[in-house]
């Protein structure tokens, strides 16, 4: 055995299973760090069913809002008085069915204002008799004075001033006359008409001028009758035979827009079919010839196909966002605090351990528009952002700082090159996790119903929640946990975003956004404290849904 | 298992071969293998982590101390190194012991600490890879305490002492080291020639002494 070995087996067994003892005090300082590094793992998980239920949350309380969304919520508030009117509408017709032609003054006098009350729809003119229209049923229970073969409803009630000429109506008669047809067309005067008993009131009113009579079918079970001096009298012009007259005691029951209806309506609609057909929540609803124009206009929007993403013409006042997105990072050192103690190089390391960093964002908001119609709202809600750095980072460290006793830098001593300086490659990636609750001021500038764009403002509260990696420090050249070296592990920056939404399905939005955002970003070296920015800009796809 | 730790008592010696540790409870013997205590460890499980350290850290200290040479150094890169065990306890595929992995971090730990404190490792910039160095011959054979051996090692230059110790006690090739240090590998050879001519002398000397002592 030669000496190389004898050596070598010397050394080998005295440290073959050599052992230090371990003193308590270590195992102290490493638990002491394992504990802490536990929480930081768990940490994220509340934030993560946080976040989760919060979101369902939300979704949940959308879905309930859409549900019980103002435009819903008119549907079901017109529903049961449709209902309620159609039943009403359908026992009077049956009554009038029953009661042959015999009509009581109270019958006589609701279809009268049944009359008055639908003058607006009268104007509409028809030309199919035979369809179930309700504006033809209301025509022909409200145009004597066009057409001769139309019921005269006319009572004392319902305008005084027509006693004299209507003395049947007075005694509640109810006439009737053989079917004929009476073809009205825009403010022409009935072609025909046969009455030959009765007194019919031809009460013409100005705005009556469309509307089709087609008695001659004979689908309504009763039809009007009524002589030639009737019909002379109607035709002479007579301030006091307008349809819509002064009324005194009427006025109270017309106004009520869901009962006075019921029975003009059975009286003039005989069947049970028509009558569900022909009842108009609308021209049933509004009676007097104010109330009538506002009907009408409100028809006219009930007939505009409702906007998408919208309640109509109520602009939902919530929205509830989701976005995603990547981005881009840029760090900018704004001073350096005990700068007469950080080496020289340590600015230029934090700039490339930054350099190449993207991050990651899942942002959920929820939108609040406080003014009906208002495009001004608020915003709010949280968003969990991820910072990866990739860092590939081949530093010289050429330069020996040489200090004072108060650690303040006096020099630096050179190392050249033909010396071989020590070059340290720091290669990894170091990730930081934020979550954020951006607070923003948000306008909607709407381009059309289906397209709108939204600008937001506002300050963003920030809290790092994770810092995994390591950091070089160029002073002790020794590495360091980057979660160690956070002054502040809470901050306030402020973001801006611009978003454009494409309204992709009833209240779903799907939109692009650009997002800008600013935090502040203190970082410890060594002796010092680097106060930088981050600035960040983010590309996300967002999904809204309003309500 | 581990979810259970109150109930059991730990035994820290392996009663079987790839188990580590034998847990014990009224339902008999249950076996618990190095996978199940990374495992355990990697859930944060304190008593595991207390148990490795239990198991490992003497071993790992030692090394520590054959590296740096003084208990302050030597405990400062035992918790660095400690602490990337448990941090890279995931990584660990089984290709060798849990020992040796652990021993490697211990390596890898004081050479960092070694360059990064010490500015070692410069051993490149010696130029002696043309000098045939004579070996001193070690007759007989030798019988070295620990702590005598360490005493020994840290009168020679930190690079040798280095050298020495991935050399001869961890086992690593010239080219390992070489890679390692960022050295050529005749700057490793060579450097060991000085390291192994110098220590020579000196166990020589430790044992001339000896002998004038007897």
């Amino acid at each position: 055995m030669n000496s190389k070995d004898n050596l070598q087996r010397a050394l080998k067994k005295a440290f073959e299973d050599h052992k230090e003892p371990l003193h308590e005090a270590q195992w102290d300082r490493l638990s002491a760090v394992l504990d802490k590094e536990k929480p930081n793992k768990k940490r994220f998980l509340p934030w993560f069913f946080f976040s989760f239920g919060a979101l369902l949350l939300a979704v949940a309380i959308g879905y309930y809002m859409g549900q019980h969304s103002p435009s819903t919520a008119m549907q079901q508030n017109n529903s049961p008085a449709v209902a309620a009117q159609s039943q009403a509408a359908t026992e009077d017709t049956f009554n009038i069915n029953n009661s042959s032609s015999t009509k009581t003054k109270t019958q006589n006098l609701s279809a009268e204002e049944t009359a008055s009350d639908n003058s607006n729809t009268l104007s509409t003119p028809n030309t199919d008799r035979t369809s179930s229209n309700n504006n033809d049923k209301l025509a022909n229970a409200t145009t004597p004075a066009n057409s001769p073969n139309t019921e005269h409803l006319q009572t004392d009630k319902i305008n005084p001033s027509n006693k004299k000429s209507d003395k049947s109506a007075a005694k509640g008669t109810f006439n009737r006359k053989k079917p004929t047809v009476s073809l009205v067309s825009k403010g022409e005067i009935p072609q025909s008409g046969t009455e030959k008993k009765g007194k019919i009131n031809f009460d013409k009113p100005k705005e009556m001028t469309g509307s089709t009579n087609d008695a001659g079918k004979g689908q309504e079970g009763a039809t009007s009758t009524g002589t030639k001096s009737d019909m002379a009298d109607a035709n002479k012009p007579n301030k006091e035979n307008s349809v819509n007259p002064p009324i005194k005691e009427t006025d109270v029951k017309t106004k009520d827009p869901i009962n006075t209806p019921t029975k003009p309506i059975a009286s003039a609609v005989p069947t049970e079919d028509t009558a569900l057909k022909t009842i108009d929540p609308v021209s049933l609803g509004n009676s007097l010839g104010k109330e009538n124009k506002d009907s009408s206009s409100e028809k006219k929007d009930k007939n505009k196909k409702t906007p998408p993403g919208g309640n109509g013409n109520i602009q939902p006042r919530f929205a509830i966002g989701f976005s995603t997105g990547l981005g881009t990072t840029n760090f900018k050192v704004n001073n350096i605090s005990n700068a007469s103690k950080v080496h020289k190089d340590a600015e230029s390391l934090f700039n490339q351990s930054n350099a190449n960093s993207k991050t990651t964002h899942l942002n959920f908001n929820l939108e609040w528009y406080p003014l009906q119609n208002s495009k001004l709202g608020f915003a709010a809600g949280f968003q969990y952002r991820s910072i990866t750095q990739n860092m590939n980072i081949n530093y010289k460290y050429n330069q020996i700082a040489f200090r004072d006793t108060t650690d303040n830098i006096l020099g630096y001593i050179f190392i050249p090159d033909s010396s071989k300086p020590i070059i340290y490659h720091v290669q990894g990636v170091n990730k930081l996790n934020y979550f954020n609750i951006p607070l923003r001021v948000m306008y909607a500038m709407p381009i059309n119903n289906k397209n709108e764009i939204l600008f937001s403002g506002g300050m963003n509260l920030s809290f790092l929640t994770k810092a995994n990696g390591e950091s070089f420090s160029v002073n002790t050249a020794e590495f360091s946990k980057l979660s160690a070296l956070y002054k502040n592990k809470v901050n306030i920056g402020w973001t801006l975003g611009v978003q454009y939404s494409y309204n992709v399905y009833r209240q779903w939005w799907l939109g692009v956004e650009t997002q800008f955002q600013q935090n502040r970003y203190n970082y410890f070296v060594d002796y010092g404290l680097i106060r930088s920015r981050i600035k960040i800009t983010n590309y996300n796809l967002a999904v809204r849904y309003k309500f | 298992m581990w979810g259970l730790k109150n109930k059991f008592e730990f035994f820290s010696k392996p009663c079987h071969e790839n188990v580590i540790c034998c847990v014990y409870s009224s339902k008999g013997e249950l076996n618990l293998t190095e996978k199940d205590l990374i495992k355990q460890c990697k859930n944060g499980d304190s008593k595991a982590q207390r148990y490795l350290y239990d198991q490992y850290g003497p071993q790992l200290m030692g090394l520590c101390m054959r590296y740096t040479g003084l208990r302050e150094d030597a405990e400062e890169v035992f918790h660095d190194s400690l602490i990337k065990v448990y941090h890279n306890l995931d990584k660990f595929q089984g290709n060798s012991s849990l020992k040796t992995w652990i021993n490697r971090i211990g390596v890898n730990t004081a050479l960092d600490f070694l360059r990064k404190r010490k500015n070692a490792l410069l051993v490149e910039h010696i130029s002696d890879n043309s000098l045939e160095i004579k070996d001193t011959v070690l007759e007989q054979e030798v019988s070295l305490e620990a702590e005598l051996a360490m005493k020994l090692m840290h009168k020679l230059p930190l690079n040798q002492q280095i050298i020495i110790n991935l050399f001869v006690i961890d086992e690593l090739s010239h080219k390992e080291i070489a890679k390692q240090l960022s050295i050529s590998e005749e700057a490793s050879r060579s450097q060991y020639s000085r390291a192994k001519r110098s220590l020579t002398e000196l166990v020589k000397t430790k044992l001339n002494i000896n002998e004038q002592q007897r």
